[in-house]
């Protein structure tokens, strides 16, 4: 058996359609705290519209015209969204104990998300091409030089800076969402914690 | 630059007004999802 029919496979029992766009979901489902994690895609949906936008047009508009500090406001706010609402879904994840069942990837895979999200908005802070922008990276190169990656991530250069901003992370970072997503369709949410059943006793 | 924030400093820990409104805003977010009954439609045929 080649590569290809194992992967076919390995897809056709693991990511049947039903699995990938279900059209129910198990009753405990239905609870305000299982909205934090699709508030956090929404929020990242929305950052790449905008950033898509201000890319295209460039920082030229986005501090001169109404509109670009309209969209650039847009941008900045959905990144609050986007981190407040993945605290959200972490604590969630965490008090039910997400990784259970098989389900330590998808767990994985959320920290690292998390983990590149904070370095795509601090790239982001930098490439802002203002005061703040100028401080945080003067303040940021110590801690990148004290841990040895000055040469490589040089805060000061605000075209890589850009670069890993504008195409490098956020593709590292959609690519890790859908992979989570993918995770989530294929082993579905984590069951409650049992109530009044001994640790000892729970599957 | 120009609007630095208030800081509230306590022993080892040094925050931000911002910041803590903030935090505070995820625990009262996070317990109200919590506490608050999620609407759900009845089954059809009207009986629960």
């Amino acid at each position: 058996m080649n590569l290809t029919t194992k992967l076919r496979r390995r897809l056709e029992r693991d990511l049947t359609l039903e699995d990938l766009l279900p059209d129910e979901l198990p009753a405990y489902v239905h609870g305000y705290v299982y909205l934090f994690g699709i508030a956090t895609i929404a929020s990242l949906v929305l950052l790449i519209f905008s950033g898509v936008w201000l890319a295209a047009a460039g920082p030229t508009w986005w501090h001169v015209s109404t509109l670009g500090h309209y969209i650039n406001s847009i941008h900045f706010w959905c990144v609050q969204a986007f981190f407040f609402f993945m605290v959200l879904h972490l604590w969630t994840s965490f008090f039910q104990g997400a990784w259970r069942d098989g389900r330590g990837a998808t767990w994985v895979v959320g920290v690292l998300c998390f983990l590149v999200g904070i370095g795509t908005a601090f790239t982001g802070y930098i490439s802002q091409q203002n005061f703040d922008a100028q401080w945080i990276a003067v303040q940021g190169k110590d801690a990148m030089n004290a841990i040895g990656v000055g040469a490589f991530f040089n805060v000061l250069n605000f075209g890589q800076m850009y670069g890993f901003h504008i195409v490098i992370l956020p593709v590292l970072v959609s690519a890790l969402v859908g992979l989570h997503l993918l995770l989530v369709r294929i082993h579905g949410v984590v069951r409650p914690y049992p109530v009044g059943v001994p640790r000892e006793d729970q599957p | 630059m120009k609007d630095v924030p208030r800081y509230l400093h306590w022993w080892l820990i040094q925050i931000s007004v911002p910041n803590l409104v903030v935090i505070g805003l995820m625990l009262l977010i996070f317990a109200l999802a919590v506490v608050l009954p999620f609407p759900h439609r009845r089954p059809r045929g009207g009986a629960r």
